[in-house]
């Protein structure tokens, strides 16, 4: 039971947005699809979901084809970064439609979801700030219940406490309802505790697909003085590496050895090795 | 394979009936003010009702352009395929041309009851006009069931031609738009224009269709036919872009 992507491609004009992407989907996991702008993750949830036309490639929910297949599209839900709800549309009304197509949509749930966030739902949609019209589309998310919930940059334009309200909701749906969730975002570091499972893309390619506990662990931070750090780093597969003063922190790939005296180790939290990834990938 | 027809085809129909229901709501407000203004204050002028299936053709028309993206958007958005929204949004189009003909014949037959004995409101209607002549008659049942009949297939044609028109500019990149956008003026007044100087005689394709209902008919619907096929093309790849917000 998952979402299968098998060769996907997208070219938009001369530019490949994804190129030959295979990956999947299940098992009840909450994943985290990571990338810089214009990596291609957009593309990809949009290809999921049957609103873009993948140039090449397939993908099947569960066994079937995801292209014209109401079954299929279904288990999916994508609350996208932008509005695909009519525009002169209410947020009350927003919730009918959403009674209307989808059977396991739980009204009472959205409601009470709407009170806690302070969302009018009178007010129609393309008056709610870039913030609340996020809450909005989260609310409905959180609500359809679906096996496969799709989450394109979920917290754009929330407050802290509002993201933080968002993130404490994910995780109680998942633990009462598991189903498996993708989060496509750029603040890893607020959503890392909630990611089981990175899957790193850059300029349309899968760099890394792997639990994130396996990405952290697979590398390590080290820092000292410049010259014992310089020597220690010898040999060694380095990611990044910062020089402040006469102090550096390295980061690097693999496990960590024996340290010689003055220096410190740390391990690398998801967006530290997001990062020193990029910047490797940047130097190649 | 399961289709969700039915969920979609619930919202469509009814956000394209609460649009109908205002369109039909002016109409009737507009005639009834005519009527009031010619029946009391008028005197020897007349009144001439007989634009309400143009009216109803316009109105549809837009309607296929403004509907069928808002339509498609949501319908993905709720897990329904493309195809199945189109299916919806044709079926759609099909009840709410039959609503608004029905609509129309009641409309013409009340304004015929209100305006009765008094010799300066004409009620006319496309197919009077067309096929009955200007004559202020009485049309029979049989000539209100084949006006029913035209009004459809015009009404149905309107939606999915507009349908065409909002699905071909959304495929369009902004050079193709801008160069659509300049030829169609020109498509409309230059080309038959152009064609006339070049022999094509276009008077006897008129007179086929002023010669029965039953050619408009089927004119309608082949144009309605063309016009699902290259929507139906047109929709099945494309990208789906969100509304702005």
């Amino acid at each position: 039971m998952s979402i299968e992507i098998k060769n996907i491609t997208k070219c938009f004009g001369d530019v490949c947005a994804l190129d030959d992407v295979t990956l999947s989907f299940g098992g009840e996991k909450i994943y985290g699809l990571l990338g810089n702008n214009g990596a291609g993750k957009s593309t990809l949830l949009g290809i999921l979901t049957d609103l873009l036309h993948p140039t090449g490639g397939t993908v099947t929910v569960d066994g079937e084809a995801v292209s014209n297949n109401d079954t299929a599209l279904g288990k999916v839900f994508l609350v996208a970064e932008q509005n695909l709800f009519p525009e002169d549309m209410s947020v009350k009304k927003a919730f009918g439609a959403a009674q209307i197509f989808s059977a396991a949509f739980d009204r009472a749930y959205a409601e009470k979801l709407a009170a806690k966030f302070g969302l009018n739902t009178k007010k129609k949609i393309k008056s709610l700030s870039t913030g609340y019209a996020s809450i909005f589309r989260l609310i409905i998310g959180l609500s359809v219940n679906t096996p496969y919930l799709l989450l394109d940059e979920p917290v754009l334009g929330l407050d802290a406490q509002h993201r933080d309200m968002f993130y404490r909701l994910l995780l109680e749906k998942y633990a009462e309802k598991p189903c498996t969730i993708v989060i496509s975002t750029h603040l890893i570091a607020e959503a890392a505790e909630l990611i089981e499972h990175a899957v790193i893309i850059r300029d349309g390619r899968i760099i890394r697909d792997c639990p994130s506990s396996e990405l952290t662990a697979s590398a390590y931070s080290v820092s000292g003085p410049a010259g014992l750090v310089d020597s220690y780093l010898e040999g060694k597969h380095i990611l990044t590496s910062n020089t402040l003063g006469g102090l550096k922190t390295a980061c690097v790939q693999g496990q960590s050895d024996a340290l010689p005296a003055g220096l410190e180790f740390s391990g690398v939290k998801l967006q530290d090795y997001f990062i020193s990834l990029m910047e490797e990938e940047d130097r190649k | 394979m399961k289709m969700n027809l039915k969920p979609a085809y619930r919202y469509q129909f009814m956000s394209l009936l609460k649009g109908t229901a205002v369109f039909y709501l002016i109409m009737i407000v507009i005639v009834t003010a005519f009527l009031a203004v010619t029946i009391n204050f008028g005197g020897s002028s007349s009144m001439t009702f007989g634009g309400y299936a143009f009216a109803a053709a316009v109105y549809l028309f837009v309607a296929g352009i403004v509907y069928i993206r808002s339509d498609l958007r949501l319908c993905l958005q709720f897990g329904v395929s493309r195809r199945t929204a189109f299916l919806s949004e044709i079926l759609s189009f099909l009840s709410i041309s039959a609503i608004l003909a029905v609509a129309g014949e009641l409309v013409t037959a009340l304004v015929r009851v209100a305006a009765s004995g008094n010799p300066n409101i004409f009620v006319l209607d496309f197919y009077q006009i067309v096929y009955l002549g200007a004559e202020k008659v009485l049309p029979s049942f049989g000539h209100q069931a084949m006006s029913f009949l035209t009004n459809v297939a015009m009404f149905f044609c309107a939606c999915t031609v507009g349908a065409f028109f909002s699905l071909m500019f959304w495929r369009l990149n902004k050079f193709w738009t801008i160069v659509v956008a300049i030829s169609i003026p020109f498509a409309i007044n230059g080309l038959p224009y152009l064609l006339i100087k070049l022999g094509v005689d276009f008077s006897r394709f008129f007179a086929w269709i002023a010669s029965s209902p039953f050619c408009f008919i089927l004119t309608c619907l082949v144009i309605a036919a063309a016009a699902v096929v290259i929507d139906w093309l047109l929709l099945r790849r494309a990208n789906i872009k969100a509304a702005k917000n």
